[in-house]
């Protein structure tokens, strides 16, 4: 519905190459790289105006202050690229370099504040570790009694996020990209698993590539084709302050402060302060999906923001009587595990999500952008994003209760330390084994991986499992001397573990056809006698890994093959991608259909002999062989492995 | 008195008094098997009196598995109030039985056989039942259903409305014919007589499936909670007081006297210028002619002539009776918007009007304190007012969760209330440590039934 007075859009084109659905900082980022590759025909549709959504109301601070080594590359990047945007594009995008200081109010968070330190070193960002005297030559209101140390990141900036976003559209035009603001997408067409073209309420556009970068809305946006794409993201509130110019105006320059004990941000804003931060208890939204306009009408939360006032009163304490300019509530989307949404989905060729920014989309979109880009161009981005490729999580992530759920943990998760081996709480026990309750009641502690619950360790009788449950900790944990005492029994003793999690798939053809597949996929010789255990990896074309495997020859043409239980979705879409389409050669997963214990240690074939008439000699029962034992007329398919792996 | 004023109770004292006759029963329910419409409930009772004149009851009917839930406000004395608390259940359990299987109770009773229980009752341990009266009390409900199936037939099924007036009217009659006439142990005839001479007003819910049915006599008072669309929550009420605000009562009882009587019967919005309810159980010296009064009282207990208000007969007492028990009977089919409902004595609603029982109740229930936002508009409001006014706002919400019984919250809220529609923890004190010989000046006993509705049950199709 157009206005009048208002220029009649242009037309949409009948054909392109690559449409992008989303115009906010990561759409606009994407055509933007595409572009720079030398992309043509690139299109760029949005529902709304550009930048309408959460980019519009996002809090502008580019920071690398991010928990794994990726992020913060991408977030270097981001800076860089948006440093350099105002000279290359003319547009003023408020770039100033404040840098940022992140505070620490206990030990652990100054350790991890170092560790931090160090992996940055690694990629040559410049950062100081300082004392909380140092802080306060920097930052004139921050309250330093309570601080044990800071990290200071001097090429931190902050930005005007709609002026970068307009500055990226801008280059993008200028190098070819159209883009059509008020074009709502509303269904992907597929053919035969290929991206065909785009419906949208103004017509549809043939392409050969489609990326959502839709945003809140791209879970739905997944929906909205034939076969659907889980983009398993979920919207949640997020409060920040502004208030008005204090009567001593900051100046521009002084850095940003993140105060993650506290859980909040603070950085200056037209002459006052902006202040937000993620909350204990998140408030998620849009679970039913909702429509654009609903996020222009976002209410104020002042209750649920007190505590993060109370935070920011403790750290700036003179800004008492500042006052209140107002309060924006600016959902923004989060993922089951913190990490962003990038690559090529799993079932649709030609289908790229960008999504699902966990908050730090600004700090991200240049980075991100960029890979996605070179990702659709080379087959590979220039750097390891494997902990962001999409292909980590399968269906089962994508329920909205699980998500509704998991978001509510994680938003909270973003401001707290971050120790190893921690295990989310929530939405678990998606997959278990069916050995889980007997495993349960003899102790388990569970992990969760790819869905499936794994057992940990178990405790022995008479430890204390509060503390167990407890133990946060960049030191020894408390779990270690027990998973010591599990390792020395598998060594010298026997130990049977549940390995049901693994992902398993046969791989069967009438004639040679599977067997050609897997050894143009692997790097081991497949062509072995019936019985034998090959253990390989799939490597792409650079010799790069692409999956880990054991492969299992059991007949002339059926081959059974064992993966990690979170290589289910990337080991499938790499087998299919590399399938030719023989209506004779069948690959299915059959993960659920076994479950495997691991029989292992030196006593093990003394446990295995016990079970079975078959002789378990190591000349009945060579390493590296499998057997199929027919142990009773009710458990038909009973394999058993014999697989010797080498413990680095 | 002034030394009692200042001294004030501390929130764990205040609580301790409002938590004392507490009691929850939440319905079980086995893996969506043994589905009830009703949750369960919470009860609560503040006196007022010294002893406390209120009662409550309740009790699970095990025939239909519905429910039964009472309070009775007793005045002059709980002997009234007391007797309905063990009995009228009783009486509307067997006035709501088939023929056939009043005719397998009286079969067992009469051979001496294992009778099974009627009524499950959830009581707290202060709710006691009377043991002395226990046989006399037995004895008139077996005459009652003997009657019953007299008059009955095989294959008979009693409606509800009519099982309950019969129940409210029979026990009614039982209580006078039992003072009439008297019994041989002098304890149990002065406590009939007392029973007779006290009165009670009465308000039972029954609840079985989708059907509610109120049972009113008197000034008790049933409101359901509704919940509407936007989650706010409004009063329906159930049952309609039977006093001098209510014109078809005031009419009754002209139309029920004769015109001569027309000014005396009710003076200053009191039956004959004395009682406040219409509608009471006992209160014999408003129903029996002023002969039967003089009669009894004069063969009765020495104990009673020493009782000034016993021997009082009320002016202008031409046409007796003057007072019934007759209940109200009022039927709710249970929709799904209805959550809860609340029954309490005239002590909550005058104190509290009902459309805020309703709202403290829905908010308790749902967890939600829709406490209206802070928007700050146009104002110049600063950092720190906005914390201190935050902080004073969370404190206020966390007071509401010191109750694990929406009962209990509803009377801090009717005792606490200030003007703005919270709790004044120095008010809700001061009420509380008021003399015995003052709080009744103050307030009236308190009782309070709220009973929740399973959604899931009355929201089905069936």
């Amino acid at each position: 519905s157009r206005r009048t007075g208002e220029a009649v859009p242009a037309p949409l084109p009948s054909q392109a190459r690559v449409v992008i659905c989303g115009g906010g900082i990561v759409g606009t980022s994407v055509a933007y790289h595409l572009a720079k590759l030398g992309w043509t025909e690139v299109v760029l549709l949005e529902q709304g105006r550009l930048g309408a959504g959460t980019t519009r109301m996002c809090a502008g601070i580019v920071s690398v202050a991010k928990p794994i080594f990726i992020e913060s590359k991408m977030a270097d990047y981001s800076n860089s690229l948006y440093e350099r945007l105002e000279e290359e594009t003319g547009v003023k995008t408020g770039y100033v370099r404040t840098g940022s200081l992140c505070l620490a109010q206990n030990q652990d968070r100054f350790l991890s504040l170092k560790r931090l330190a160090s992996r940055l070193m690694v990629l040559g960002i410049n950062c100081n570790v300082m004392k909380p005297k140092d802080v306060a030559k920097l930052h004139p209101m921050v309250n330093i009694h309570d601080l044990v140390g800071a990290l200071y990141l001097p090429q931190d900036a902050v930005v005007s996020p709609p002026d970068v976003n307009h500055a990226l559209a801008m280059a993008s035009s200028v190098q070819g990209v159209r883009i059509h603001e008020r074009t709502t997408v509303n269904h992907i067409i597929l053919e035969k698993g290929h991206v065909r073209g785009v419906e949208t309420d103004r017509g549809t556009i043939e392409c050969e590539f489609f990326v959502n970068c839709a945003g809140q809305w791209a879970y739905e946006l997944g929906q909205a084709s034939e076969t659907k794409v889980s983009v398993p993201l979920h919207g949640c509130e997020h409060f920040y302050l502004l208030t008005k110019p204090l009567q001593q105006p900051l100046q521009p320059d002084v850095p940003v402060v993140m105060d993650m004990d506290g859980r909040i941000y603070v950085r200056t804003w037209q002459g006052g302060i902006l202040s937000g931060g993620f909350e204990k208890n998140p408030k998620p939204i849009f679970t039913e999906g909702r429509n654009q306009l609903e996020i222009q009408n976002m209410q104020e939360d002042w209750d649920h923001f007190e505590p993060m006032l109370s935070a920011l009163l403790r750290r700036m304490p003179s800004l008492e009587s500042s006052e209140i300019h107002q309060l924006v509530n600016c959902p923004e989307s989060f993922t089951p595990d913190m990490r962003c949404l990038m690559g090529e989905t799993p079932g649709v060729h030609g289908y790229y999500v960008l999504a699902g920014m966990n908050s730090s989309g600004l700090s991200f979109a240049g980075g991100a952008g960029k890979y996605l880009a070179e990702w659709m161009t080379y087959g590979y981005p220039t750097a390891n994003v494997w902990p962001l490729d999409i292909k980590r999580f399968g269906n089962l992530q994508s329920s909205r209760t699980f998500l509704r759920h998991r978001v509510m943990e994680v938003m909270p998760l973003l401001y707290e330390l971050k120790v190893p081996r921690w295990d989310y709480q929530t939405g678990r026990q998606l997959r278990t084994s069916p050995l889980y309750d007997r495993l349960d009641t003899q102790g388990a502690r569970w992990m969760e991986k790819h869905g499936f619950e794994r057992a940990k360790y178990f405790i022995p009788a008479g430890k204390d499992l509060l503390s167990l449950d407890q133990s946060k900790t960049f030191y020894k944990p408390d779990w270690f001397d027990i998973v010591g005492a599990e390792v020395k029994c598998c060594k010298e003793a026997v130990c049977v573990i549940d390995m049901s999690s693994f992902t398993k798939f046969e791989l069967t053809s009438a004639g040679g056809q599977s067997l050609e597949l897997l050894q143009h996929l692997c790097a081991n010789d497949l062509d072995v006698p019936v019985g034998h255990i090959v253990h390989t990896g799939m490597l792409n074309q650079r010799g790069g890994y692409e999956n880990d495997c054991s492969v299992v020859r059991l007949s002339k043409n059926s081959f059974f093959i064992i993966s990690p239980t979170d290589q289910q979705v990337h080991c499938w879409a790499w087998i299919k991608k590399h399938m030719p389409n023989d209506p004779q050669l069948h690959l299915e997963d059959v993960s659920w259909k076994y479950t495997a214990l691991n029989l292992i240690g030196p006593r093990a074939m003394d446990v295995l002999s016990e079970l079975s008439y078959v002789s378990m000699t190591p000349d009945h029962f060579p390493s590296l062989f499998c057997n199929h034992f027919e142990r009773s007329n009710y458990r038909p398919n009973l394999y058993s492995n014999k697989l010797f792996y080498t413990l680095l | 008195s002034a030394k009692h004023c200042s001294y004030t109770l501390t929130p764990p004292q205040v609580n301790s008094i409002l938590k004392a006759n507490e009691f929850s029963f939440k319905v079980p329910e086995f893996d969506g098997k043994n589905l009830s419409s009703v949750m369960g409930f919470d009860s609560n009772q503040l006196p007022a009196n010294a002893p406390v004149e209120d009662r409550r009851s309740a009790a699970t009917f095990l025939q239909t598995r519905g429910m039964l839930m009472g309070v009775f406000d007793g005045h002059a004395g709980c002997a009234c109030a007391q007797a309905l608390s063990e009995r009228l259940f009783y009486y509307i359990a067997v006035a709501l039985l088939p023929h056939d299987t009043l005719q397998e109770l009286e079969n067992a009773v009469e051979s001496g056989r294992m009778v099974h229980p009627l009524l499950q009752w959830h009581k707290h341990p202060h709710d006691y039942f009377n043991r002395e009266t226990q046989a006399l009390y037995f004895s008139s409900l077996r005459t009652f259903w003997q009657e019953l199936l007299d008059l009955g037939s095989p294959g008979d099924q009693p409606s509800v409305p009519e099982a309950l007036t019969s129940a409210f009217k029979r026990l009614d009659n039982d209580i006078s014919l039992e003072a009439q006439v008297g019994n041989p142990n002098a304890f149990l005839h002065y406590w009939l007589l007392r029973v007779a001479f006290s009165g009670a007003t009465a308000c039972v819910a029954h609840v079985d499936g989708k059907d509610l049915h109120i049972a009113n006599a008197g000034d008790c008072r049933a409101v359901l909670g509704v919940q509407e669309p936007d989650g706010s929550f409004s009063a329906l009420t159930l049952s309609s007081d039977h006093n001098a605000q209510n014109e078809d009562e005031v009419g009754r009882l002209r139309r029920e006297h004769p015109p001569s009587e027309k000014k005396t019967v009710v003076r200053q919005d009191r039956l004959l210028g004395l009682l406040m309810p219409f509608r009471a159980f006992g209160d014999v010296k408003f129903k029996w002619s002023i002969e039967l009064q003089k009669r009894v009282l004069e063969s009765g207990p020495d104990a009673l002539h020493e009782n000034e208000h016993t021997k009082f007969i009320p002016p202008n007492y031409h046409t007796p009776p003057y007072l019934t028990a007759e209940p109200e009977i009022t039927h709710h089919r249970l929709r799904p918007q209805d959550r809860f409902l609340v029954i309490g004595s005239d002590g909550l609603w005058e104190t509290l009007h009902r459309q805020e029982v309703v709202r403290v109740v829905g908010q308790y229930l749902t967890g939600v304190h829709q406490q209206q936002p802070i928007t700050v508009g146009g104002y110049r409001v600063t950092l720190g007012q906005m914390q201190g006014l935050l902080l004073e706002r969370k404190a206020r919400v966390s007071s509401t969760f010191e109750d694990q019984n929406s009962a209990t919250h509803l009377i801090r809220h009717a005792v606490g209330n200030n003007e703005f529609g919270t709790v004044d923890h120095e008010r809700l004190s001061k009420m509380l440590s008021l003399p015995e010989e003052l709080a009744r000046m103050y307030r009236d006993d308190i009782t309070i039934i709220v009973a929740q509705f399973n959604p899931h049950v009355i929201g089905g199709r069936s």
